[in-house]
């Protein structure tokens, strides 16, 4: 809902991800998204990312092909203990191995920052600046706030209330 | 001689620890000595690891549960000008030449600032209750450096004053959490306080000393057990590279724990370097 990502063409860096994210509810506990698991390697959001067609990315996407094709083998080796496949687990990892089992700079940071409303709350209507949410309260469960989200891009995690949107503005 | 590495052991445990550890170094910093202060018999196999092996001089304490008091007299007997000390539970995996000229900047230096196995600084106070309450300069002794001069000398000796009577001082500054038993950490930290110094033998806004600390309870993991090794695996290639719940260690790699010295990675060492293992 912004042309913020019209950066990425004019940076020089060939791939770039969100390794932070944030919720737009501001309390929720979200330490599950600094690593993959308790003692696995750092989070990183697949949600948008840039890439150039290089050499070392082509490796990169083979790799991300070739953890996903052997799930269960490195879901034990990372310690993952949700039997959820998340392609943010799965770039994760690729990104760690690319360099090489350390902290390195084959990722780069995506412009600006990646905002985000969990499964927990509901996309109620958008329009072409945008996006009425309803946010389930801190302390009372099935309760919401109504908050209207404009001029920013946004991940919406709950795609059920996503969908039902678009299908309203298809059908009128 | 100039620069060196030195080692303190006392007990059979500590001298495979060290005899590890200074294999570690032949490995990753061959062309710098390596002493060890030990009293205890190095195996002969394993004797040219070590530049010279220096008896621990002036035994003369009655209380002898406590080894630790006796590491204030490592400034006393290093053959260094400049000295690297290190706990002998450490790996030493990467080159560590740059950190020398970072030193000489200093009379003595000690560590504020130790990361995780995923290189993260450590921020957690869990094993660190005494030093916050008692308002102590957050430093550790896993690693230090001293070079031999007036300023050094006069450390050493308050060192040796605080070590002698350690229930005394640290009734005195570290009341709050007070230690059950005597602590190099805590020992050190009083001296500077005392001394007044902290600010000169740290630097708390450089990152490139990569010490990792490996206590469990400061990994940044919701933490059920009390060994780390329950929670990651290791790993050691054959070229010695060590890894750590998949991440590659770099750095001084202090491993805490007496298990994790296996004679799987004993011999990956003492073969690398072709010592004999009886």
């Amino acid at each position: 809902m912004d042309n913020l990502y019209l950066n990425c063409f004019t940076q020089p860096n060939d791939f770039l991800i969100y390794d932070k994210a944030y919720d737009i509810a501001g309390f929720r506990e979200k330490s599950q998204f600094d690593f993959i698991s308790n003692q696995g390697v750092k989070f990183y959001w697949a949600t948008v990312i840039f890439f150039r067609k290089t050499y070392e990315n082509k490796i990169f996407f083979d790799l991300v092909q070739h953890i996903q094709e052997n799930w269960r083998h490195y879901k034990r080796v990372f310690q993952i203990e949700k039997n959820l496949y998340r392609n943010d687990f799965v770039f994760s990892i690729a990104i760690h191995i690319m360099n090489g089992y350390q902290e390195g700079s084959f990722s780069h940071a995506m412009p600006g920052k990646l905002f985000y409303t969990t499964d927990k709350d509901i996309c109620y209507a958008f329009d072409n600046e945008s996006v009425l949410f309803l946010l389930e309260k801190e302390k009372y469960v099935g309760e919401y706030t109504l908050s209207r989200w404009k001029n920013n891009s946004i991940h919406v995690m709950n795609k059920f209330s996503y969908n039902r949107c678009i299908d309203k503005v298809i059908n009128g | 001689m100039d620069k060196g590495f030195l080692l303190y052991s006392n007990g059979e445990k500590y001298l495979k620890q060290a005899i590890l550890c200074a294999m570690s170094l032949k490995v990753t910093n061959k062309n710098i000595p390596v002493s060890i202060i030990t009293n205890d018999k190095v195996d002969t196999n394993f004797e040219n690891l070590f530049d010279q092996i220096i008896p621990i001089p002036w035994i003369d304490h009655d209380d002898t549960r406590y080894d630790i008091l006796n590491r204030w007299k490592t400034y006393h007997v290093s053959p260094y000008k400049y000295s690297i000390v290190l706990d002998v539970d450490t790996l030493v995996v990467e080159n560590i030449d740059h950190w020398w000229n970072f030193f000489k900047n200093y009379d003595l230096y000690f560590l504020s600032k130790v990361f995780t196995y995923r290189k993260y600084i450590v921020n957690d106070n869990y094993y660190r209750k005494a030093f916050v309450a008692n308002k102590l300069p957050n430093l550790y002794t896993g690693m230090y450096f001293f070079q031999k001069n007036d300023t050094s000398k006069e450390f050493f000796s308050w060192l040796e004053i605080v070590s002698k009577n350690w229930e005394l001082f640290y009734g005195q500054y570290c009341k709050e959490y007070y230690p059950k038993k005597p602590s190099m950490d805590v020992s050190v930290a009083i001296v500077s306080k005392i001394l007044d110094i902290d600010q000169f033998i740290t630097n708390k806004k450089i990152n490139f000393l990569h010490f990792t600390h490996m206590k469990t309870k400061i990994q940044g993991w919701n933490t059920e057990y009390e060994s780390w090794q329950d929670y990651v695996g290791t790993y050691l290639t054959d070229d010695l590279r060590l890894i750590i719940g998949n991440y590659l260690q770099s750095g001084v790699f202090h491993y805490t724990e007496d298990s994790f010295l296996s004679d799987t990675i004993f011999d990956r060492y003492a073969s690398f370097l072709n010592y004999k293992v009886d």
